[in-house]
């Protein structure tokens, strides 16, 4: 059972984000913490500026619906806020579990739940917190299989939805527009007329493009101070003219109250420039821009308002690509839920298998100790063949069929009365696998395959075997092919794969 | 199999791959942000077209023992190949994949037109040995009019949006408008350097046309005022700086006229029994 409980943009203020945010030096510790709540079994922390957030299994089968689990993570949660009252932030808190639990870690991963849908951030840092949890030992198979699927939900969301396209702040709008007309930024000049703080981040990234800064000021101090932060060059008002000729991309925003680029100064120029084109950002208000000037040939113009539209164009597109991703989500998460079921009847499973397997060859060994006693080696092993043969045949077509119930998630039923008719063990029991221990704990890290079969594929081949039991044939034609197994050897089996494979909190 | 159904057989397929490569095209320029499955398989598609077209012209020649470098439609069919591939080898850096919605439906047309219009016979008269170089020249002069002119339409339609404060609304799908700059520029001057060899060597029939028809006279004086057009962009460009928007009309302008030329040869060959 997958539990989620935390807090993000969507229902906490700042203030109360802050007190619960988890530093990266701390989290060793906070994970040890989860770690050692009896009611939770693997545990990952992400915790970023816009969401605290804890995704964990419950430790024991009889929480079945994860309240257990979520209960001891919320207070601890409350426990870290300190002087905020705990009934305050458990408003704020939210908790999902199973099925919920599951979309709503694809849909954080895939950024559908991030403050700026698309914004391709909260993977690298959805990354960071697994490999963060992964270093504590504190991911197992089934939390590990989770955030698999959920990176390659958001690998499928960005390879086939545009959710990530465009920007949507104004200077990476500006700055997309720029690659637009130029490609490639490196060597362009970039004029920067006034010194504001947003004109200063479009700097900062043209810069990182490679630009070169030029920084026009009425005041040169002011201009060198900026030109300095970016390897650029300060120069005075008297030289706008000459900036303007060699400029490609010019960024305005004086604090002028008229117009600082006349319709006639920037015409004035363009012979000189000899047809290049020439982008003007005109980010200040009152503008700093006379807007004929877009009417020059070569010169493109774009104010705020054109900037904040754009903006808002993209936000929209990708509000609508992200209709798409969420269709991604939920059939990985059908695909997930499928997997998780067919895990969920592995235990049954294999308490059949060793039953029936334990009664025949109780039965073989009274034989072999009574009527047949007379039998040589070879009769004998031919025999404990014969048997094996029949346990893998007796318990094929239960396997397959309530692996097939479990895939249309009916499988509970079943369950209960093939315990109930073979006096089965109940599976409810803590193994040693609820808990990730140190050297089994490291998530598989390949390709989830989509369909949610291959570890309880595995983990039911290993129970009924279909390849053996299908037919039989094989064990007969080669009793050395198969090693005849004692009950003795099937408990040894079945103790070993409850210990290093199926996580009793799977029920 | 019939020589002919077999070469119609080939023309269908490569009818084919220019059609589904040009809807793949669109989809790309359709899609917001562009989408790089769609250029993947447009430009397989064009790939396979060219190839098909080419296998058209050497079955064509070989099975009907006709010199491609002398007949126009032919040889118009051998310019659009080297058209695609030229096309297809462009730099992916250039980001020239919304060139191909305007490359392949030439590509196409011109297919077609090779198809339905016979193979007009060079008079005797007119018959050297500078023939095949003046025929392919202009050709490939012509296959590289159509690239640098694609580059100049998209230029200008990017330029529009731009001014229009539409910008955003080409991001991924059309190259950056300095890119279709360059580029309209660089095919502009390959292929009038070609063009330039088939004028030479077109002035060698000049005074054998004399007594011309009236529709040869306008073809070749259309061919003199097509160099020309293109000559003055090129020298505009490097004396006054004339480039972007101005370039971008004179290069469409002279397309007109050369494709007008052609239309001129193909409609006499047209006019011929097959």
């Amino acid at each position: 059972m997958i539990v989620v409980v935390g807090l993000s943009h969507k229902s906490a203020p700042i203030e109360v984000r802050e007190r619960l945010a988890v530093p990266a030096d701390g989290l060793p510790g906070f994970l040890d913490e989860l770690q050692s709540l009896p009611e939770v079994g693997e545990v990952m922390v992400l915790s970023t500026c816009n969401r605290v957030e804890i995704y964990a299994t419950a430790k024991h089968g009889s929480d079945r619906d994860g309240t257990l689990a979520a209960d001891a993570i919320e207070q601890k949660l409350i426990d870290r806020a300190g002087e905020l009252r705990s009934e305050e932030v458990r408003t704020h808190l939210f908790r999902y579990t199973d099925d919920p639990a599951v979309r709503h870690v694809f849909r954080v991963a895939a950024s559908l739940d991030s403050l700026v849908v698309g914004e391709p951030q909260i993977l690298g840092q959805f990354k960071d917190a697994f490999e963060k949890a992964s270093q504590a030992r504190s991911v197992g198979m089934l939390l590990g299989r989770a955030v698999e699927s959920a990176l390659h939900v958001a690998k499928r969301v960005r390879t086939e939805t545009q959710i990530g396209a465009g920007r949507v702040s104004i200077s990476s709008a500006a700055i997309d527009l720029a690659r637009q007309i130029f490609g490639d930024l490196s060597g362009r000049v970039t004029a920067l007329l006034g010194a504001g703080e947003m004109a200063e981040d479009a700097a900062k990234v043209l810069c990182e493009d490679g630009a070169k800064l030029r920084v026009v000021n009425r005041s040169i101090e002011r201009a060198q101070n900026v030109a300095s932060m970016f390897k650029g060059e300060a120069r005075p008002w008297t030289d706008l003219q000459r900036t303007l000729i060699e400029a490609d991309v010019v960024i305005a925003s004086t604090s002028s109250p008229h117009f600082v680029l006349t319709r006639e100064l920037v015409a004035s120029i363009t012979r000189a420039r000899r047809g290049r084109s020439l982008f003007i950002i005109d980010i200040a208000v009152p503008r700093d821009v006379d807007p004929q000037v877009n009417d020059l040939e070569g010169v493109y113009l774009y104010d705020i308002d054109d900037l904040e539209k754009i903006a808002a164009d993209t936000m929209r597109g990708r509000l609508t690509e992200a209709q798409s991703a969420e269709r991604i989500v939920d059939e990985e998460a059908d695909a997930f839920s499928t997997w998780l079921e067919a895990l969920k009847v592995t235990p049954t499973v294999v308490a059949l298998r060793k039953h029936v397997q334990g009664v025949l060859f109780a039965e073989l060994e009274r034989s072999l100790g009574g009527k047949l006693k007379h039998l040589g080696p070879a009769e004998r092993k031919a025999l404990e063949a014969m048997v094996s043969a029949a346990v893998n045949k007796l318990t094929h077509a239960p396997s397959t069929r309530l692996k097939a119930a479990a895939a249309e998630g009916a499988a509970s039923d079943y369950m209960d009365a093939l315990r109930h008719l073979f006096d089965l063990p109940d599976n409810d029991e803590p193994a040693a696998a609820d808990r990730p221990s140190r050297r089994d704990s490291q998530p598989r890290m390949s390709k989830p395959d989509g369909n949610g079969s291959s570890e309880a594929a595995a983990g039911e081949h290993a129970s009924s075997d279909p390849s053996a039991g299908g037919n039989g044939s094989d064990s007969h034609a080669d009793p050395e092919a198969e090693e005849p197994q004692t009950s003795g050897a099937v408990a040894r089996e079945g103790a070993s794969r409850e210990s290093s494979g199926v996580p009793k909190e799977a029920s | 199999m019939e020589p002919r159904l077999a070469s119609d057989l080939i023309v269908s397929a490569a009818a084919a791959a220019y059609a589904g490569s040009s809807a793949a095209f669109f989809v790309h320029i359709s899609t917001r942000g562009g989408s790089s499955r769609a250029t993947g398989l447009a430009r397989t598609l064009l790939w396979l077209g060219a190839v098909l077209q080419f296998a058209f012209v050497v079955h064509y020649g070989v099975v009907f023992r006709v010199c491609p470098m002398k007949t126009i439609n032919l040889a118009i069919s051998l310019a659009v190949v080297v058209m695609c591939v030229a096309y297809l080898l462009v730099p992916k850096t250039f980001k020239a994949d919304a060139l191909g919605l305007f490359v392949v439906p030439v590509a196409l047309v011109f297919l077609i037109a090779s198809r339905f219009i016979g193979l007009p016979d060079v008079p005797l008269n007119l018959r050297n040995k500078l023939l095949p170089v003046h025929i392919s020249t202009n050709v490939l002069g012509d296959a590289f009019f159509v690239l640098a002119s694609g580059a100049a339409a998209m230029y200008l339609f990017q330029e529009h949006q731009l001014k229009a404060k539409r910008g955003a609304s080409v991001f991924g799908r059309i190259p950056p408008l300095d890119t279709l700059d360059t580029a309209a520029h660089r095919f502009l001057l390959i292929g009038f350097v070609f063009m330039t060899v088939g004028a030479v060597t077109g002035s060698v029939w000049v005074s054998k046309l004399t007594m011309g028809t009236t529709v040869e006279m306008l073809r070749i004086m259309l061919g003199y005022v097509t160099w020309a057009v293109f000559s003055c962009v090129l020298l505009l460009r490097s004396t006054l700086g004339w480039r972007g928007k101005r370039a971008a009309y004179g290069t469409l302008a002279g397309f007109v006229l050369s494709m007008l030329v052609v239309a001129l040869y193909l409609g006499r060959a047209g006019m011929e029994p097959r």
